[in-house]
């Protein structure tokens, strides 16, 4: 990447396009038994996020 | 004879289980598009459906076809019969 294209992001110590998306790694770990996980809507605990309304930022 | 008079019964117990299962195999399936190498999942997604083959087998041969490919249609034919998604109680 070239220095024009990118640049050093302090907070993550990397270089990177302004305006780009990231998604941090996921790693499987566990898993929720499958009639809990139809009911929370993600096979994954950590991606356990429901919308709690008046709790602000966990969308 | 013509078409279909009411709904065949259901059993809902096992149509959860199989609609579970057939949702693990959907989050199993795109967690291993991004990591095919996982072994974990890879296991989890092939015991996951075997057994979702067997529900589904169990399910056609006690109450009728879920799947119209289903191999073993017997007379008269009874795809129509089956009920559709808004006519089944899921919360009874």
């Amino acid at each position: 990447m070239s220095e024009k294209e990118s640049q050093m992001i302090p907070e993550t110590g990397r270089r990177m396009r302004l305006a780009h998306a990231y998604i941090p790694w996921q790693h499987f770990k566990n898993s929720y038994p499958p009639a809990e996980a139809l009911r929370r809507g993600t096979l994954f605990p950590e991606l356990y996020m429901p919308y709690r309304p008046g709790r602000r930022g966990y969308y | 004879m013509t078409g279909r008079k009411r709904p065949d019964s259901i059993n809902l117990p096992l149509l959860l289980d199989i609609m579970a299962h057939n949702f693990v195999n959907v989050e199993a399936v795109l967690f291993l598009n991004t990591h095919p190498d996982c072994q974990e999942m890879l296991e989890l997604h092939n015991r996951n459906a075997e057994r979702y083959h067997r529900l589904v087998d169990e399910y056609q041969k006690k109450c009728g076809p879920l799947y119209s490919n289903y191999p073993d249609a017997t007379s008269p034919w009874r795809w129509i019969n089956e009920p559709w998604p808004w006519e089944i109680n899921y919360r009874r």
